[in-house]
């Protein structure tokens, strides 16, 4: 674990920084392969560094919106630099709101602007496990195999390595699709999120935990299940919504 | 052939997704095995580690004393400027929840600090919550503790609900966090 990365007189938090890199070699990887989708690359960057910023912005104001009491007396808190005071679930919908809508006005399918971001969610799936790795947050349960590793007083699963290898063979998966038939528009995205609850399903039954339900089953496992389910679903209906592509030249 | 190709799809994915549900199943945790004894890391929804230290006016603090009460423990040192910032805020919290309970604790990392100029800063800013000396360093690894300040917030049953390391932290975000704490009361 290294929460905290110091230079010089500086002391960042690591995965900050590491989510901010993987952001940026995200979106580098998504520019190159969205030609493969037709779609314009100085769209994919215009779309990610909209939601990027309006995800940061909408994440604060949802924040003081669930605790305007606290804000009342301290009413520059709302410009603090302080990551703690974002709201993530209000962020994540307001980032999509944003993308949703940018993208809808340049008419193009959202499987198909999905399939061309999904290098970057691929990427930044990497990214938060190894972030994770880096604040120490989740740790696995005991274990005697020989890779494990020594955490409060117990051998364990190394599970955010874990989490990170799925990832890395997800995006080897989706890196090697070269071309894609465009009566599966949406397939690469959806490829990417059966891997990544398929990988998760299985890492997080390695991981310790206390979000427990009903006779001892693991709530996160529930829940990427339930993801597995609709992804595989609508993988299964093949033939996903198609809309014209717009010409190329005249995206963005 | 495209009819048989779709047909082994959908079987795949119904066999995946039964291999999951028995996955779910036997990767769950018993709860009549007493694995489900709250587990002590210094990690969110873990149970926090114990501590016994003698405070700056020389009583004795162990956390584990405190247990049904929300605690919040914040690691600092007094050569440290977002230390420094962030302690009136601690200090204005505190006198704004101590009636309902809440606890704070300024535990001083004494073994990389020095205890005139802690005892002198918590004297020039009227600091009435407890100072626990960590003279050996004991709590700060038991902690694990990378980084000056910490804050460990800590409901009444002992359970670690969130961890900030690095600050100053403003005032909203200890208002809020010490909300939780008490709406999170069984």
């Amino acid at each position: 674990m290294f929460p905290i990365i110091n230079l010089g007189p500086l002391s960042m938090p690591a995965s900050g920084l590491i989510l901010l890199l993987g952001f940026w070699l995200g979106s580098l990887l998504a520019e190159r392969k969205s030609k493969l989708f037709k779609v314009n690359p100085n769209l994919v960057e215009k779309v990610l560094w909209a939601c990027l910023l309006s995800g940061l912005i909408g994440a604060r104001l949802a924040y003081i919106a669930r605790h305007p009491s606290a804000f009342q007396e301290n009413f520059l808190s709302v410009f603090s630099l302080n990551p703690n005071l974002l709201d993530p679930i209000g962020g994540l919908l307001i980032s999509a709101a944003v993308g949703f809508v940018y993208i809808s006005h340049q008419r193009i399918s959202l499987w198909v602007f999905l399939d061309s971001l999904t290098p970057f969610f691929a990427v930044m799936a990497i990214a938060l496990s190894f972030s994770n790795f880096a604040s120490g947050t989740g740790f696995g349960t005991s274990t005697t195999l020989p890779w494990g590793i020594s955490l409060w007083g117990d051998l364990r699963h190394p599970v955010q390595i874990y989490y990170f290898l799925g990832g890395l063979v997800t995006l080897f998966i989706i890196l090697i699709r070269k071309q894609i038939n465009e009566h599966q528009s949406g397939f690469s995205f959806l490829l990417f999120v059966s891997l990544t609850s398929g990988f998760r399903l299985f890492f997080s039954g390695f991981q310790e935990t206390a979000s427990l339900v009903g006779g001892g089953l693991r709530i996160p496992q529930l829940i990427f299940w339930t993801i597995l389910a609709i992804s595989l679903s609508l993988l299964n209906k093949h033939k996903l919504p198609l809309q014209m592509v717009k010409p190329y030249e005249s995206q963005g | 052939m495209t009819s048989y190709r779709f047909e082994r799809q959908q079987l795949v994915s119904i066999f995946i997704l039964l291999a999951g549900l028995a996955w779910v199943w036997v990767s769950r945790i018993p709860t009549d095995s007493g694995s489900l004894q709250p587990i002590v890391a210094p990690q969110e929804s873990f149970l926090a580690p114990d501590f016994n230290l003698t405070t700056l006016s020389g009583e004795n603090f162990s956390l584990s004393e405190f247990r049904g009460s929300p605690v919040i423990i914040n690691f600092w040192a007094s050569w440290c400027p977002p230390c420094r910032a962030e302690m009136p805020a601690f200090q204005q919290v505190f006198a704004e929840y101590e009636d309902l309970g809440l606890i704070i604790a300024a535990v001083n990392a004494t073994n990389q600090d020095s205890l005139s100029e802690a005892s002198a800063f918590a004297s020039d800013n009227n600091l009435t919550f407890p100072i626990p000396l960590d003279k050996t360093g004991s709590a700060s690894r038991s902690y694990n503790l990378y980084s000056l300040p910490t804050t460990v917030f800590i409901d009444n049953q002992g359970i670690i609900r969130k961890i900030i390391i690095g600050g100053p932290i403003p005032t909203a975000l200890i208002r809020v966090q010490a909300d939780k704490l008490f709406q999170d009361e069984p």
